[in-house]
């Protein structure tokens, strides 16, 4: 809901995901929640393979994308395992006759018939605060924090709790890791 | 503005909600759909087009070197444009050649409109070039109309979700098909002119292309049916349903295999009647479109989150 509310993103358009995991065989059945969105990969597939070059990286390692730049060949969506990037072939409005102050606001960031994806809030970081998920979880589920520093929390947690990254086999060294 | 009470108004919201919500947040296999018709079509045009210049170039066939650039130039170009979203800035395309391999195709799209145009001006006697020159872009005309047909081999392999397409015989695959189809319509070609010897190298062409075509794809569908589980559906997908038959029966036994049979029964009766060259020509090329097509459509992410045993598996 943080995410949607702060981004503005059209319906059916959602940058951060909570997938439903079921496994197991009954009658032990477990089920798991696990969020998903842009990995913020350090060799993201997104940058190599698009044509336009509208993928980049900023200092830090987010990856952004300039809509302005893109053709909409939608490589990157083939190209991304963690299908954390949306195709907007239409940009709809939650209500059918009026635009919601959100969508007033955001709308315009977003083009029809190119890609849009989770920049951990590009905008908040660059005013020193959270991304919005982070800084709205009830439960304190999210860390965010600098990697490449080893004394930071997050490099703490990932060491002491097993952090692990989705996919590596993929080699995209992905910047989310997920704690055992 | 809505009332309190607008039940026909509610009911249309709820509609417009339900349609917009992804029907499920489970982790499952994402069938690939971002690739449909007009790029099927754009990678066909690409594969006959490039194919029929290779062969049209070495047998000097003046009238398939013009279908091959039309082909290329102008209807692969032209559903590639169709294809995207915003075709007005489709010159974006050549803007990272060092790591898009869409990109690169994009320079090797342009160096053949020069160099095939230069090689066709020349093959008409419309311009008087050096010797060297006519070489050279004779040269780079063929290269890069190679490069055209097995760069798109390159493209689908940048995709390591997708296991069918990432594997190290796909872009040869997709060469030696193409090969095959330009074979198939320099059978067309021929039914026009008619000059025995080339039929007989079109046999052989068409029968050592389409021979390596059906080998690669064999050996490709076993080695990723025992691979990954987004692999095995799409392995089940190529080889079931309706997909099934356009790949199986379409691409393999149509566009390959019948075609294999009479070109052979043709070369030991050293006798190519005009039906058998159009029923090979026109099995050929119909039977690559559809190995494009199912290839396409065949394509499986893998899971975002790994999988294991008891994952709902939905598309």
């Amino acid at each position: 809901m943080a995410c949607k509310t702060h981004n503005g993103t059209p319906p059916g358009v959602f940058f951060r995901r909570v997938l439903e995991k079921i496994s197991g065989k009954f009658p032990e059945i477990k089920r798991t929640y696990v969020p998903t969105q842009c990995m913020q990969c350090e060799d993201p597939p997104c940058v190599k393979c698009c044509p336009a070059g509208a993928f980049s990286k900023r200092e830090g390692g987010i990856v952004l994308v300039d809509n302005d730049k893109c053709y909409g060949a939608r490589v990157c969506r083939v190209a991304c395992p963690y299908d954390a990037i949306s195709f907007l072939e239409d940009i709809p409005t939650y209500y059918p006759d009026q635009m919601t102050l959100a969508e007033q606001l955001w709308h315009k960031n977003y083009q029809r018939g190119t890609v849009a994806k989770c920049t951990f809030c590009n905008d908040r970081l660059q005013d020193g605060l959270l991304p919005a998920c982070v800084q709205t979880c009830p439960t304190d589920a999210l860390k965010f924090g600098d990697l490449n520093d080893p004394k930071s929390a997050v490099s703490k947690l990932i060491k002491t709790r097993r952090g692990y990254q989705l996919h590596p086999e993929y080699g995209t060294n992905s910047s989310v890791y997920y704690l055992s | 503005m809505m009332q309190i009470g607008d039940t026909e108004k509610a009911a249309e919201l709820m509609l417009r909600y339900e349609r917009n919500v992804p029907q499920s947040f489970e982790v499952q296999f994402r069938a690939q759909s971002d690739w449909r018709f007009w790029e099927t079509a754009a990678f066909y045009f690409g594969g006959v087009g490039g194919g029929l210049y290779v062969v049209s170039q070495i047998l000097q066939l003046q009238i398939g070197l013009i279908v091959g650039y039309v082909l290329v130039v102008v209807l692969k170009n032209g559903a590639h444009l169709l294809s995207a979203s915003k075709p007005s800035r489709a010159l974006r395309a050549f803007a990272n050649p060092k790591s898009s391999w869409v990109s690169r195709g994009s320079y090797f799209l342009f160096l053949f409109t020069v160099f095939a145009a230069l090689n066709i001006a020349c093959q008409f006697e419309l311009i008087e070039v050096g010797d060297v020159i006519e070489h050279s872009a004779s040269i780079l005309a063929f290269l890069s109309a190679c490069l055209i047909m097995i760069y798109i081999g390159f493209v689908m392999g940048q995709s390591r979700a997708i296991p069918l397409w990432y594997t190290p015989t796909l872009p040869v695959m997709l060469l030696t098909y193409s090969l095959a189809m330009g074979g198939g319509a320099g059978f067309l070609h021929q039914l026009v002119i008619g000059i025995e010897q080339r039929f007989i190298f079109l046999g052989w062409w068409l029968l050592i292309t389409d021979g390596l075509t059906l080998l690669l794809a064999v050996i490709s569908v076993y080695m990723v049916s025992i691979s990954s589980p987004a692999a095995r559906i799409s392995v089940q997908q190529l080889t079931k349903g309706k997909l099934g038959v356009l790949f199986v029966g379409g691409a393999l036994i149509a566009g390959l295999l019948i075609p294999m049979i009479l070109t052979g029964y043709g070369l030991i009766e050293k006798d190519f009647s005009s039906s058998l060259c159009f029923l090979v020509g026109i099995l050929t090329l119909l039977g690559g479109f559809m190995f494009e097509f199912a290839l396409l459509r065949a394509g499986v992410h893998n899971t975002a989150v790994n999988v294991d045993c008891g994952t709902v598996v939905r598309f």
